[in-house]
């Protein structure tokens, strides 16, 4: 019979990590935030009496550490320690071990604890069950990891820790350690406790395997839920993954892009916004404290379009909704807000507008005419050819509307 | 748009000049004379239209002279049918309105709207021309048809591509719009941006500072604490020397010593010391005989000194020298106390003499002892007293004697009075007198008693006169004083007499003794009585000396002799061990010196260092390790070293704890390196968003130029043909050249009947060029002015025409259809020509009023 095993399965922590805002008060909220978020994960493991907290590698976002965050880590680790919580951190292409300062700056508790760095895998032994553990020794770390871990004893809780992209994961991360469901199925083991991939979610394959996501959002790549994930195995080798919300500042977007047409006012635009939050804060995964930054993005055609068409109405508009939805910080971004005009009655005739968007149509399908159609002055266009096409392709999204907008006489529009 | 008619209330010359019933004619003459207002109308039309300018009446040059109505109205029938009428007015400011069947609007000085797309600059240069006009066509007209008919733009709901390209072009540009302080955006973030990464790279490099000097720390601690070890250590080994090392030295050499010296006696059956205690037992003999000789010798010395100079006489009187020593002290008092006694007799004799000489009226003498003795001063008191309260005799005699010589006088004045009126009073007076003698007489008597009883007081005193005629009681006092004055002298005598015989007594029994001793003062004696006694004692101690002395010298032979019989004993042994004795003698010397400085240093070890028993206990175990010289000089040189290596380590320390607390408050990098991250997502989104702008202006740029390569411009066409029909095909085509450039004037050329190409400059004759450009015109009406359809004005633009040109060009006014055209002219035959083909002809009104001194134009 095999023993029955309690994980805290958390990764991606990036300790110290910059916050993507221009909000200082923002930054410092998502700082505060990222710290009572691990202090909570260790309080989560001691309340769920949990065997192990496992770390799946990028604790740390770089080289250095706060000392701050050095010593705080230190007496969060040594309070889990101390509760009889075994504690494995591997280490990921944030923090390899040959080259992360970091892990040498944190006083480690001395029992209990395990660093992992190397990619040799490392078996512990953890309330009768195995943990497995392999760490990046390296930034790049392009071998596969997994295909190193020995096979489980059928006998055995055997789980897996390690920092991995595995290919059928929904990421746009670096494929860092790849490896894939097969890779994971093959050594048989009851569990893979996977970091990398900031957005949690489970791999489908034959055996479970998730990544637990960041513990702390921290731009608006990282939107969504972030906390930790609750394992749990009984002596029969079955799997309960419970995920914890820790992240007390969220990051979220909302989506209004081609959902303005019945956009009058100003008035009417916030009302559009707010049941879309509503429907974020009534989420189960939503903490009760949560706090929360916004990102509303606008597109298509909208009657107000003039009224939204400088950067200081949009923030005027951001402060408007951040005042009404009581969150953290909203920034309202222009994805191609394009004025009401009906495009379909211009196509085909016999002047500048029409042949204007007759040569957006065919750009948009036709490499040649892209490249005619470009100006050699894009501030933004990488020098790759096709990258730059992919880019300039992104560009002409509802760029029909506005070229229709600019060449319309004002009574026409 | 035609125009109906017009109702001119004052401009510029013209005066209340009111035309209607226009509107079915395409062609309408303005027949006149020069200067009778055809080119004023022309001006009157084109303010209808568009309004006063200028605006005011100060500078518009068609104000009329007069300061009369300025303005009037303009009928017209717009495309549908629809009529209207434009009245405009200039006084302080310009006012107009446009009257139409459905209602009316306020203009204020603002076009027409039937005017349009077409300004009022186009209008001028293409529907309103004079002569002059026709040597080209004007900027704003080619700008228009630049923008409008060359790029696809004419139709009526679009703008200028061109302007509609700049309008975006400017829009990219201003997301890299410069600032108040003269900064684009983009500049603005990247130097922000700039600003946080040099942050981030500070703070950066203080995180890494601060864990290096954590590192330091760390290496500066064990090295601290490795250094208070070994430092520890030394210290521990040289207490340890400093403790155990002189004393486990002398354990050393006291051991060194006995053991040389037990190997110089080869066996320890002998004495410790042999010989020695001989040697000290002889030396100390010896010793005691030098003391008792000499002992015996002072003794002697003394006794006989004793025997001659001993002073006996001083000796045996020594009490006596002692006591009047010390009496001398008595002496003093006693003689300074006989001088205060004789002091006192003289202040009493004084004090008597002055009480005397008050009572006396001299100093007393022998005479009067015995009246001192004799006087009662209680009864003397009584006595006085008893005077007091007897009436004073003699002045009762007085009186009563004046009285009787007055009663004389007065007895003999009666006597002698012949008269006799005074007789009365005297005999009175004569009375008067004989009483008073009797009442004298009594008081005399009584006081011859008191004066006995006073003198029997006195006892005899021999009072000053003076002072018994004026006897009070104040003399019982004074001879009261008197009496004790007198008695103290007597005792003050008796005093002085004992004290003197006091000191009298002392200075004899000195005297006497001094006098027995042989010694002229007592100070003498006293020093010889001192010498006397110090050679008693120096005898006496000699005599002590030489009994201990004595003893001393018998013990110190009993030892000797003691010692000598042990001594050949030893010698006896030693003989038989060595046979030269003599070098066992020196041996046995040997080592009973070597074990005599043993045990004097083991003396001296204890009393310096204690008991050294355990040392030497330790030294046996083995346990004793001491440094040794060497060591110990090295041991405090590393010691000297640790401790200035300390020193420095923690001055080290304290600098980098500085350092690192300054470190520790600065801000991190995480702050800076998060703005940096948001500053480039917002560059990267206005980059975005003007590049996406870019592609729109481009596209429509493309549109543009596609659209200039695809359609060749209609109205050159249109050209072609006008002026192929007014010069009667002489010219057929009207061509942009190749060289034309974009966005500027446009280079044309004419094509000939014989297809050859000429420009637009000599030698094409005048009239020719003026053709052209009103075919230009005519062909511009049509393609910009489609749908205003505002009339065409020619101000006497023919002069310069030949009839067949003329006729030609007639002939296709009158074919333009909707557009309405209006000639000026002063030549009556161009009127009728015109007229013949359906022309109306208005004749100017007669001047009114004298032109307008003000140049400008339309």
């Amino acid at each position: 019979m095999r023993h029955a095993l309690r994980i805290i399965h958390a990764a991606d922590c990036h300790l110290d990590a910059p916050c993507r805002s221009l909000s200082p008060g923002t930054r410092a909220a998502v700082d505060a935030s990222a710290r009572a978020a691990f202090e909570d994960l260790v309080t989560l493991a001691i309340d769920r009496r949990a065997d192990a907290l496992v770390i799946a590698g990028d604790l740390f976002d770089g080289d250095t550490v706060r000392v701050a965050t050095a010593m705080w880590l230190a007496d969060a680790l040594e309070r889990a320690t101390t509760a009889g919580v075994t504690v494995i951190v591997t280490t990921g292409n944030h923090d390899p071990s040959s080259g992360c300062a970091a892990l040498h700056r944190v006083r480690w508790p001395t029992e209990s604890f395990h660093l992992v760095g190397g990619a040799t895998p490392v078996t512990i032994e953890v309330a009768g069950a195995t943990i497995v553990a392999a760490g990046h020794e390296a930034a790049r770390e392009a071998r596969n990891l997994v295909a190193s871990f020995p096979p489980a004893r059928p006998e055995v809780t055997t789980i897996g820790v390690v920092h991995a992209h595995v290919a059928s994961a929904r990421s746009s991360h670096d494929r860092y350690a790849p490896c894939d469901a097969a890779d994971l199925a093959a050594v048989g083991y009851s569990y893979w406790a996977l970091g990398h991939v900031h957005r949690a979610q489970p791999i489908a394959g034959d055996r479970p395997a998730s990544y637990s996501g960041a513990l702390q959002g921290r731009d608006f790549g990282e939107t969504g839920a972030k906390g930790a994930l609750v394992i749990t195995i009984d002596d029969v080798g079955l799997v309960d993954t419970v995920h914890v919300t820790l992240a007390r500042v969220r990051w979220e977007e909302i989506d209004l892009r081609d959902a303005l047409g019945d956009v009058r006012t100003i008035h009417d635009l916030v009302s559009l916004v707010e049941p879309a939050f509503d429907t974020l804060r009534s989420a189960p995964d939503a903490r009760p404290d949560q706090e929360w930054v916004l990102r509303v993005r606008l597109a298509g055609a909208c009657a107000i379009q003039a009224e939204l068409s400088s950067p200081d109405a949009l923030s005027e508009l951001a402060a408007v909704l951040c005042e009404r939805l009581g969150a953290l910080d909203v920034v309202v971004v222009d994805d191609g807000i394009a004025s009401t005009v009906n495009l379909a009655s211009y196509r085909g005739q016999d002047h500048v507008l029409g042949l204007a968007l007759e040569l957006l149509d065919v750009a948009g399908l036709d490499d040649a005419a892209l490249d005619e159609l470009v100006p050699l002055t894009l501030a933004g266009a990488p020098a790759d050819p096709i990258e730059r096409r992919a880019y300039v392709r992104g560009l002409l999204r509802g760029l029909d509307g506005a070229v229709a907008t600019a060449l319309l006489a004002d009574g026409a529009r | 748009m035609r125009l109906s008619g017009w109702s001119i209330e004052g401009f510029g010359g013209i005066r209340d000049w009111h035309v209607d019933g226009l509107e079915n004619h395409d062609v309408i003459v303005v027949l006149g004379p020069n200067e009778s207002g055809k080119s004023t109308l022309r001006a009157f039309i084109a303010t209808a239209l568009y309004g006063f300018s200028p605006a005011t009446r100060e500078a518009n040059m068609h104000t009329p002279a007069d300061d009369g109505a300025f303005g009037g109205s303009l009928s017209l029938a717009a495309s549908l049918g629809e009529r209207l009428t434009v009245t405009r007015s200039l006084k302080a400011t310009p006012r107009a309105r446009v009257d139409r069947p459905t209602g009316h609007e306020d203009l204020a000085n603002r076009p027409l709207p039937e005017t349009g797309a077409i300004g009022r600059s186009v209008y001028a240069d293409l529907h309103a021309i004079t002569i002059d006009d026709l040597l080209a066509l004007g900027d704003a007209t080619w700008r228009t048809v630049e923008e409008r008919l060359l790029t696809g733009s004419s139709l009526v709901f679009l703008r200028s591509a061109v302007e509609a390209r700049a309008a975006l072009e400017q829009r990219a540009t201003a997301i890299w719009r410069p600032d108040r302080r003269g900064m684009t955006t983009v500049r603005a973030l990247d130097e922000r941006v700039r600003e946080l990464q040099l942050a981030e790279r500070e703070a950066r490099a203080a995180t890494r500072r601060l864990a290096a000097i954590d590192d330091e720390l760390a290496v500066t601690a064990r090295r601290d604490e490795t250094l208070r070890s070994t430092s520890a250590a030394t210290a521990s080994r040289r207490a340890v020397h400093d403790r155990l090392g002189p004393a486990s030295a002398a354990i050393v050499a006291v051991d060194r010593a006995r053991a040389a010296a037990d190997e110089l006696l080869l066996h320890d059956t002998l004495p410790a010391d042999p010989g020695g205690s001989l040697v000290r037992a002889r030396e100390d003999r010896a010793r005691a005989e030098q003391v008792l000789a000499a002992t015996v010798a002072d003794h002697r010395r003394l006794s006989v000194t004793a025997t001659t100079k001993l002073d006996t006489v001083v000796l045996e009187r020594a009490t006596e020298i002692e006591e009047v020593t010390a009496a001398l002290t008595l002496e003093d008092e006693l003689a300074r106390r006989v001088t205060q006694a004789r002091a006192d007799v003289a202040a009493a004799l004084r004090e008597r003499a002055r009480a005397a000489t008050i009572v006396l009226g001299r100093d007393a003498d022998e005479r009067d002892v015995e009246s001192f003795e004799r006087i009662s001063p209680a009864a003397l008191r009584a006595a006085i007293a008893a005077r007091t309260a007897t009436p004073s005799a003699s002045s009762t005699r007085g009186l009563a004697r004046l009285v009787a010589v007055l009663a004389l006088v007065f007895g003999l004045i009666a006597v002698l009075d012949v008269a006799g009126r005074v007789m009365p009073g005297a005999a009175a007076a004569a009375l008067v007198a004989v009483a008073l003698l009797l009442a004298g007489d009594r008081g005399t008597r009584a006081n011859l008693s008191v004066e006995a009883s006073v003198e029997a007081a006195l006892g005899g005193l021999a009072v000053a006169p003076e002072r018994r005629a004026a006897l009070d009681s104040g003399i019982v006092a004074e001879v009261d004083a008197l009496v004790s004055a007198h008695a103290a002298i007597a005792v003050t005598e008796e005093r002085l007499a004992t004290e003197t015989m006091l000191a009298e007594e002392r200075q004899r029994r000195r005297a006497r003794l001094l006098d027995a001793i042989g010694e002229p003062s007592i100070a003498a004696a006293s020093r010889r009585l001192e010498e006397a006694r110090s050679l008693a004692t120096a005898v006496a101690g000699a005599r002590q000396n030489l009994v201990v002395a004595t003893a001393r010298c018998d013990e110190a032979r009993v030892e000797h002799d003691r010692l000598v019989a042990d001594e050949r004993a030893i010698v006896g042994k030693l003989a038989t061990v060595d046979a030269d004795l003599e070098r066992a003698l020196e041996r046995i010397r040997d080592a009973r010196d070597l074990r005599a400085a043993a045990a004097e240093r083991e003396r001296a070890a204890i009393a310096e260092h204690g008991d050294l028993g355990p040392v030497r206990a330790a030294m046996e175990a083995g346990e004793l390790d001491l440094p040794s010289a060497e060591e110990l000089s090295s041991l405090a040189s590393a010691e000297q070293h640790q401790m200035l290596a300390l020193g420095d380590l923690r001055q080290a320390r304290g600098s980098l704890e500085t350092e690192r607390r300054a470190l520790m408050a600065a801000a991190g990098p995480i702050d800076p390196s998060g703005e940096i991250a948001a500053l480039h997502e917002q560059r990267s989104t206005l980059t975005r968003e003007r590049d996406r702008i870019a592609v729109a202006a481009a596209t429509i740029g493309l549109a543009e130029r596609r659209f200039r390569e695809q359609h060749g411009p209609p109205f050159l066409s249109a050209a072609g043909r006008y002026l192929a029909r007014v010069t009667d095909g002489r010219y057929t085509a009207v061509h942009l050249a190749a060289d034309s450039g974009q966005g500027g004037v446009p280079r044309l050329e004419l094509v000939r009947e014989d297809g050859e190409r000429c420009r637009l400059e000599p030698p094409l004759s005048r009239g020719t060029l003026e053709q052209v450009y009103l075919a230009l015109r005519l062909a511009l009406l049509d393609e910009l002015d489609g749908t205003a359809l505002l009339p065409l004005y020619l101000d006497e633009a023919l002069v310069n025409w030949d009839d067949r040109r003329t006729d030609g060009l007639i002939s296709l006014l009158g074919s333009l259809g909707q557009r309405q055209v209006i000639v000026g002219t002063c030549h009556p035959e161009l009127a009728e020509r015109l007229e013949a083909i359906g022309a109306i002809v208005v004749e100017t009104p007669a001047r009114s009023a004298p032109r307008n001194p003000r140049i400008g134009s339309v």
